[in-house]
């Protein structure tokens, strides 16, 4: 099936007097095939301890994400509160906005249009990039896959986790292991995601899983975390 | 001489006496436009780019009063007349003469302006022959095109790019506000904190000095009304007593004969006081701590305030100018997509 969009879209014009009248677009993607459903950027100023889930204030619209840009932002579900109060970006399905002309807001459509026909590749199909993954021990990179072609790990290691292509819409798994994030959420920076190995009772088998969730690709990474032996203290004789 | 330039312009610059002038001097560049004789591309360019300058007819009668008007501009070359006569006779205000003199009060200015007038010709000259050369040929088109027309097409994605690359940078900048502005914000809740205890620790030690000063005042009214008691109680005793007494009741009420000073702001060491004095005056010295700190914090407190507030404000223009950018490269991707509506903004 080729990638699609199904967008609703809804104009409307207001005249509250008649020197005082707007246009207000309503873009919704209801369903996405293969590509992000959650390509428009918003951003919101959030005072400090508020949940931006909880948050009601002002959502403007900076622009839509072409493909290749999907992964640098985060969808306002996976926001956290922060403790200081900052300007928050965040993707989501749909946006509304105001204009003062009509012209400014048929420049606004037809721009959204096409970058949203470039992030389904009905320009150019061959430019299309299959989703791909790749993990990195950054602290500690030398030792190697086990005789079950496990990535072999310390607890307490440090992964990235880097992917291109696809529709930039991933998540991350471990099961039974709470990887720790260590990117804040609000402030991705790249198509990358920076994890801690916890520490674990014993030694441990698990796969890390990347997983394009629009694009219907998953990466698997096999891995067997170790757990050291020679914790605490020893005095010992050497020869 | 070159064989590939029509024209060739001499320029004669110099001093001269001049009533109209303030200073009865004046400069004057004297440009005269000559053809090329070796030149060797159409013959027809000599002629046609050897009268550049354009004058007004003022008085058809009186050439004297003509006035230079601009410099030739490619149409000029086709519809002004190079013969002032030929101009009266069309009922036409312009002609076109290959020498041109201007004068002017200052040398700084007359200099400027002789390079102005030799760039101005090289630029006419220049683009008559670019045009010429394109024009001349012959070509089939077919319609519509099938692909955007080259000059409009690199000049949209130019302005693409370039607000897609603004805004870029714009976010940037964006995130370095940010990032400060987390800095002061973190700063200021730390001493908004700090300030807080300190003064409430000020306000509690300020209740401390005054019972303190209640607690000292109470020692001296104790000790003064003990010996005025025991005199009350001792009649009998000689006058040389009752001085004695006296005299302790004044050294009692002689705040100079106490160990501490009136401001409790010494410290009071073992050996000229006892533990009691000693709380007492520590108390004091801590209160009098604690109102230095809680000023400073304050007066530090007051300053990160203004430091976030500013950082606050840089931080929102800096939000819009981005989203202006935004807008900017919103619009050039609009005006880029209607004229090349097969071009793919990712691959730019």
């Amino acid at each position: 099936m080729s990638n699609l969009y199904n967008v609703t879209k809804a104009i409307v014009f207001t005249e509250l007097s008649s020197d005082n009248f707007y246009w207000t677009l309503t873009v919704t993607i209801n369903s996405s095939v293969n590509v992000s459903n959650k390509p428009f950027l918003l951003e919101s100023f959030v005072d400090s301890n508020v949940d931006i889930a909880e948050f009601s204030g002002e959502q403007r619209f900076i622009r839509t994400l072409l493909n290749s840009e999907i992964g640098k932002y985060p969808p306002k579900a996976d926001i956290t509160t922060t403790t200081i109060a900052r300007w928050v970006t965040y993707r989501t399905n749909t946006f509304t906005n105001k204009f003062y002309t009509y012209k400014a807001l048929q420049s606004a459509l037809q721009s959204i249009e096409t970058v949203l026909k470039a992030n389904t590749g009905s320009y150019s199909p061959e430019d299309i990039k299959p989703f791909k993954a790749a993990i990195k021990n950054i602290t500690y990179s030398s030792l190697g896959k086990d005789s079950s072609d496990r990535t072999k790990l310390y607890e307490g290691d440090t992964l990235a986790i880097s992917f291109s292509g696809g529709s930039g819409e991933v998540s991350i798994t471990c099961a039974g292991v709470s990887l720790i994030n260590l990117q804040p959420s609000n402030h991705l920076k790249a198509n990358s995601r920076l994890y801690r190995i916890p520490l674990v009772s014993g030694a441990t088998f698990s796969n890390i899983v990347v997983t394009d969730s629009n694009a219907n690709s998953v990466v698997t990474f096999p891995i067997s975390i170790l757990k050291p032996d020679n914790y605490g203290s020893t005095t010992e004789d050497i020869l | 001489m070159s064989t590939t330039k029509p024209v060739y312009v001499t320029q004669a610059r110099g001093g001269v006496a001049d009533t109209a002038s303030v200073t009865g001097v004046a400069y004057q560049v004297r440009t005269v436009v000559h053809k090329n004789n070796a030149y060797t591309g159409d013959n027809q360019d000599k002629d046609y780019l050897l009268n550049l300058f354009v004058y007004s007819i003022v008085d058809s009668s009186d050439a004297a009063q003509d006035t230079f008007d601009h410099y030739a501009t490619i149409a000029d070359l086709d519809l002004i007349p190079t013969a002032r006569d030929q101009a009266v006779t069309r009922g036409l205000s312009q002609y076109r003469d290959n020498v041109n003199l201007v004068k002017f009060d200052n040398l700084s200015v007359a200099t400027t302006a002789a390079q102005v007038i030799r760039d101005t010709l090289n630029n006419v000259v220049s683009t008559y022959l670019k045009v010429k050369s394109e024009f001349t040929g012959s070509s089939t088109h077919y319609f519509p095109y099938n692909v955007e027309i080259a000059t409009l097409r690199t000049e949209y994605i130019e302005a693409y790019t370039t607000a897609r690359d603004a805004r870029a940078l714009a976010e940037q900048s964006q995130d370095i506000s940010q990032n400060s502005y987390d800095s002061l914000q973190k700063d200021n809740t730390t001493l908004a904190d700090s300030k807080t205890k300190i003064c409430e620790l000020y306000e509690y030690t300020s209740k401390l000095q005054t019972l303190s000063s209640v607690v000292s005042s109470k020692y001296k009214e104790t000790l003064k009304g003990l010996v005025q008691e025991f005199r009350e109680d001792t009649d009998d005793y000689n006058a040389a007593y009752n001085a004695a007494m006296t005299a302790l009741e004044d050294y009692i009420d002689d705040s100079s004969n106490y160990v501490f000073d009136s401001n409790w702001a010494n410290t009071i060491t073992a050996t000229n006081a006892g533990s009691g004095l000693s709380l007492l005056g520590l108390i004091i010295q801590t209160n009098a701590l604690a109102q230095t700190y809680c000023s400073n914090y304050g007066n530090l407190v007051a300053a990160s305030d203004l430091n976030k507030s500013a950082a606050l404000e840089d931080l929102n223009e800096k939000q819009a100018s981005k989203e202006a950018a935004a807008t900017i490269e919103q619009d050039a991707l609009a005006t880029l997509s209607v004229y090349c509506p097969n071009l793919d903004p990712a691959t730019l």
